[in-house]
C-alpha cells in the first residue's frame, strides 16, 4: 500500500525505545505518553511507556525489565541523586544508551553518567518563574520590603520540587525577598488543594506571591484562577 | 438535669458540642477574627459541598451496615460523561441527567455485587475504586477536558451548580442543606428510613420481619452513586474542566466525616444531624488551623488525631448514657 | 382423608416434610400439626432436626418434598415475608430485634403505618407500642428507648408484644428463655400465658424442659431428622418426658 511505500522512509524505521518514568495517576503523564507516541508514529519506530505511582523501587524494578528487553535506547527519569547512579552504568555497560528526561541529578553529568539530559533544569525553571514574576511586579511597583512567597507543592518531599523552590529563593535573594514558605497543597485533588490554598491565603494576607508547584494542569489552572482572583481581591 | 441527660442521649451531640466549640474558638482565636470574614465563610462554602454531599449518602450507606470506596473513582467517571455529554452537543442539563443516571447504575452495580456474593462491601467496593479508575484512565486518557465554553460563567447551568445567593452563600450550600433535609426526611421520618436502621442494625431480624434488605442495602448504594453523579457536575461546573484526579482520596474523607458524625461502622447507629456535622467539622478543622497560621504541613496529622478522639468521646457518651 | 377431618382443627399442618442440606438429610419425613390456641413444645437435642423444621415453617428454608396446610389452605412459604403475610411470627432470641432501634421502632419493624408519602405516623407509633406492651403487663419509660437498653425479658416481651398487636395466628418462640435470669424466666412465662389467653396458637423450642412443661399442652419430641414423639401433656410426667428425649436422642 502507499502508505507501507511512504513509511519506508522514516528514520528510526525499526528501532525500539522506552520511556521509564515515576509518573502515574496524573494527567502530565497522559501528555507526555501522547507526545511520545505521535513521536514514534512520525519517526516510524516503537516506543512504551512505564508508570510507577512515584514508587521509587517499583521505577527501578521497571528500568531493570526495559534493560532486559534490550531496546535500542531508554529514557528515564532521574528523579533521586543517588538511586540511578547504579542502574544507569550497569545499563550503558550492557550497551544501551540510557539518557536523562524531566529530571536530572542535581550535580548534572557530574552526578549521573547519563548521556545527556534533555528537558529543563528544575533550580533554573524555579529562578526564571521568579525572576520574570519579581521583574513584572517590580514594574508595577509592588513593595518587595515586606513580601512574602508562597510555594504550595502538590507532592511534598519531592526532589523536583525541593530543587526548584531552590531556583526561586535565588531569584528572591535578587531582589532582596527574604519571607518565603513551601506548603503542603494537599495532593493532586482539586477541591482539596483549593481549599488548602484559599486558606493560607486568607491566614497569610501579607503573601505578595504565590508559586505553586506543579506540573499537572487541572490543578495548576482552576487554582491558578482562584488565587488570582483572591490575589486581586486581597 | 434530666434536660441534659436527654440532650446527650442523642448521639451527635457530642459532634454539635465538639462543632460548636471549635467554631467559637476559630472565630476568637484566628488574627482578625478571619475565621467568620464573609470571604472566608463564602470560600468554605463553596469548597466543602463537593465532598460533603457524597458524605451524607455514605452515612445513610453506613447506617445500612456497608461502605463504598468506590465514591473516589465514580465521581470523577460520572465528570468525564458529563463532559462527554456535552461534547457531543448535548445541553448542560440533559448531560446532568445522564451523569446522575450513569452514578445511580455503578451504585446498582455496587450493590448487587456486594449482595449477590455475601462479600463485605469494604472488599467488593475496593475492587470497583480500582477497576472505574482504571477504565476512566484509559478511556479518557487522563487528558483534561475544558467545558467552560458549555457551561460559561453566567450561564443558566452555571449559576445553579456553582453561582452565589449572596457574599456570604454559595449556591454549593443550598445544594448541601437540600440533600441533608431529603435525607434527613427519608432516614428519620420515612418508612424506607426504618428499613434501613433496621437492615444495618439487626439484618436477620429485618428479614424475619419481611423487610427485603437486599432491595433496601442496594438503594443505598444507588443514592450514593447519584449524588456522585451531582457533586461530579458541580464540581466540573466549577472548575470549568473534567480532570481525572477529581474524587481522589474521597472515599476515606468521606467515612471519616460519617465516624466523626457518630455513625457507627458497624452500622445501625448514626443520624443525619451528626452526618451533617461530621461532613462540615473536617474542612473546618483544617481551614481553621490554617487560618491559625499552624504549619500547613502538620494538618494531616491534626486531622487524623480529631478523628480518633471523636470515635473515643462517642464510645464515651455511649457507656455513660446506658 | 385423615387430614381433611381435622383440617379445621389445624392452624398448621406440616406433611412429609423432607430437607437435605448438601448431602446431610436433615428432615427424614416429619408430619407436624399445630391446632388453634394450643402450645406445643418442640422437643429435642441439638441436631434434632427442629430448627430446620421451624425455619422452613417461617420461611427461611424451603423444603424439598413435603406441602404445608395453614388455617385450612395449602401454601406454600418461600420467604419470611410470605411466612409473615399468613400470620406466623417468629421470637427469635437474636433475631427478632434491632437492637439500637426505639421500641416503636422495632415493634412496627417493616410495618409501619404511614401517613402519606411514606412518612411514618410516629404518633400512632408510639401510643400503640405503649398500649401493646401494658396488654402484656409491661411499663417501660418510653417508646423512644432503644431496645439494647431493656432487660432480656424486657426484650422477649417487646417481640412477643409485637406478635400478639399484629393478630399473629401462630407464634414461633425459639429458645425465648435462654441465657435469661429465673425472673426474667418467669416474666417470659408469663408473656406466653398472655398470648394462649389471646387464643393464639404457638410453637415454643427448648432444651429446657422444666419451662416447657409448665405452659404447652403437647410436647413433640424430635431425633436424627425424625418426629419421635407426640404426646399431650396429660398422658406424661415430666420424669416421663425428660425419659423420651434422652432415650430418643439414643436410638439409632
Amino acid at each position: 500500500m502507499g502508505s507501507m511505500a511512504f513509511a519506508q522512509g522514516k528514520p528510526a524505521e525499526g528501532l525500539y525505545f522506552r520511556l521509564v518514568t515515576h509518573g502515574g495517576d496524573d494527567p502530565f503523564w497522559a501528555v507526555v505518553q501522547q507526545g511520545a507516541l505521535d513521536a514514534a508514529n512520525e519517526l516510524g519506530c516503537k516506543v512504551d511507556i512505564d508508570l510507577a505511582g512515584s514508587d521509587l523501587a517499583l521505577q527501578q524494578k521497571r528500568l531493570a525489565e526495559a534493560v532486559a528487553q534490550k531496546p535500542n535506547g531508554i529514557a528515564l527519569v532521574i528523579n533521586d541523586d543517588t538511586a540511578w547512579d547504579k542502574p544507569v552504568e550497569d545499563a550503558l555497560a550492557a550497551g544501551i544508551p540510557v539518557i536523562g528526561i524531566n529530571n536530572d541529578d542535581s550535580k548534572g553529568p557530574a552526578g549521573n553518567k547519563r548521556l545527556c539530559y534533555i528537558g529543563k533544569s528544575e533550580e533554573r525553571a524555579g529562578y526564571m518563574i521568579g525572576l520574570k514574576l519579581f521583574q513584572t511586579a517590580k514594574e508595577k511597583g509592588i513593595d518587595f520590603s515586606k513580601a512574602h512567597v508562597a510555594m504550595p507543592v502538590e507532592v511534598p518531599g519531592a526532589n523536583y520540587g525541593v530543587i526548584r523552590s531552590n531556583g526561586i529563593k535565588r531569584a528572591m535573594a535578587e531582589f532582596g525577598i527574604t519571607s518565603s514558605e513551601i506548603i503542603d497543597g494537599g495532593g493532586l485533588e482539586m477541591t482539596t488543594v483549593e481549599q488548602r490554598e484559599t486558606s493560607y491565603l486568607l491566614a497569610h494576607p501579607e503573601t505578595t506571591f504565590s508559586i505553586t508547584n506543579t506540573d499537572s494542569p487541572p490543578i495548576s489552572i482552576p487554582v491558578g484562577i482562584s488565587l488570582t482572583a483572591q490575589l486581586r481581591s486581597i | 438535669m434530666n434536660q441534659t441527660r436527654r440532650f446527650y442521649s442523642f448521639r451527635s451531640s457530642s459532634t454539635l458540642v465538639v462543632f460548636v466549640t471549635l467554631v467559637v474558638v476559630f472565630s476568637i482565636f484566628t488574627p482578625n477574627h478571619i475565621f467568620i470574614n464573609e470571604r472566608n465563610i463564602a470560600a468554605l462554602g463553596k469548597l466543602f459541598p463537593d465532598l460533603g454531599i457524597i458524605a451524607l449518602g455514605i452515612g445513610v450507606l453506613m447506617i445500612c451496615g456497608e461502605f463504598d470506596l468506590s465514591v473516589g473513582s465514580v465521581l470523577p467517571f460520572c465528570s468525564f460523561i458529563f463532559a462527554q455529554q456535552m461534547i457531543a452537543d448535548f445541553s448542560p442539563f440533559v448531560s446532568f441527567f445522564v451523569s446522575l443516571l450513569v452514578g445511580a447504575i455503578l451504585g446498582l452495580i455496587n450493590g448487587i455485587i456486594t449482595v449477590k456474593t455475601k462479600m463485605p462491601s469494604f472488599i467488593t467496593t475496593l475492587g470497583t475504586l480500582m477497576f472505574w479508575r482504571g477504565i476512566l484512565y484509559v478511556w479518557s486518557k487522563m487528558m483534561p477536558m475544558s467545558i467552560r465554553t458549555f457551561v460559561p460563567s453566567g450561564s443558566p447551568f452555571q449559576k445553579l451548580m456553582a453561582g452565589n445567593l449572596n457574599a456570604y452563600i454559595p449556591v454549593q450550600v443550598i445544594w448541601f442543606a437540600i440533600f441533608a433535609v431529603i435525607l434527613s426526611i427519608l432516614l428519620h421520618f420515612h418508612r424506607f428510613g426504618n428499613w434501613i436502621y433496621s437492615t444495618g442494625d439487626n439484618r436477620d431480624a429485618a428479614h424475619a420481619m419481611g423487610i427485603r434488605t437486599d432491595l433496601v442495602k442496594i438503594i443505598c448504594f444507588m443514592i450514593v452513586g447519584v449524588l456522585c453523579g451531582f457533586s461530579a457536575c458541580m464540581q466540573s461546573v466549577r472548575l470549568g474542566s473534567f480532570a481525572a484526579t477529581q474524587g481522589v482520596g474521597f472515599e476515606f474523607k468521606a467515612i471519616s466525616a460519617c465516624v466523626i458524625g457518630g455513625t457507627s461502622l458497624r452500622g445501625g447507629i448514626g443520624s443525619m444531624t451528626g452526618i451533617f456535622l461530621g461532613a462540615l467539622t473536617i474542612p473546618i478543622i483544617d481551614n481553621g488551623l490554617i487560618l491559625m497560621r499552624v504549619p500547613v504541613f502538620a494538618i494531616s496529622a491534626f486531622i487524623g488525631l480529631a478523628t480518633i478522639l471523636f470515635v473515643l468521646l462517642n464510645n464515651y457518651i455511649e457507656r455513660k448514657t446506658r | 382423608m385423615e387430614y381433611e377431618n381435622r383440617q379445621n382443627d389445624d392452624i398448621v399442618r406440616m406433611v412429609n416434610i423432607e430437607k437435605w442440606f448438601g448431602r446431610v438429610y436433615a428432615l427424614r419425613g416429619v408430619d407436624f400439626h399445630l391446632k388453634r390456641g394450643e402450645t406445643v413444645g418442640l422437643l429435642g437435642d441439638n441436631g434434632a432436626g427442629k430448627s430446620t423444621l421451624i425455619k422452613i415453617l417461617s420461611g427461611y428454608h424451603v423444603a424439598d418434598k413435603g406441602d404445608i396446610y395453614f388455617d385450612g389452605k395449602k401454601v406454600v412459604i418461600r420467604s419470611p415475608r410470605d411466612a409473615r403475610r399468613l400470620g406466623i411470627e417468629t421470637v427469635y432470641q437474636e433475631q427478632a430485634l434491632a437492637p439500637n432501634l426505639s421500641i416503636s421502632r422495632n415493634i412496627f419493624m417493616g410495618r409501619e403505618p404511614v401517613k402519606g408519602f411514606g412518612i411514618m405516623d410516629k404518633k400512632l407509633m408510639d401510643e400503640e407500642s405503649m398500649q401493646a406492651l401494658q396488654n402484656l403487663g409491661l411499663r417501660l419509660r418510653s417508646p423512644d428507648l432503644p431496645v439494647v437498653t431493656l432487660s432480656g425479658g424486657e426484650r422477649q416481651g417487646v417481640a412477643i408484644a409485637r406478635a400478639i398487636h399484629f393478630k399473629a395466628k401462630c407464634v414461633i418462640l425459639d429458645e425465648p428463655t435462654v441465657a435469661l435470669s429465673v425472673k426474667e424466666v418467669n416474666e417470659v412465662l408469663e408473656f406466653i400465658r398472655e398470648i394462649q389467653r389471646e387464643g393464639i396458637s404457638s410453637i415454643f423450642i427448648t432444651h429446657n424442659l422444666y419451662h416447657v412443661y409448665e405452659i404447652a399442652e403437647r410436647f413433640v419430641v424430635m431425633a436424627r431428622g425424625k418426629k419421635m414423639t407426640d404426646v399431650l401433656k396429660e398422658d406424661v410426667t415430666l420424669d416421663d418426658l425428660s425419659e423420651l428425649v434422652i432415650k430418643s436422642a439414643l436410638v439409632e
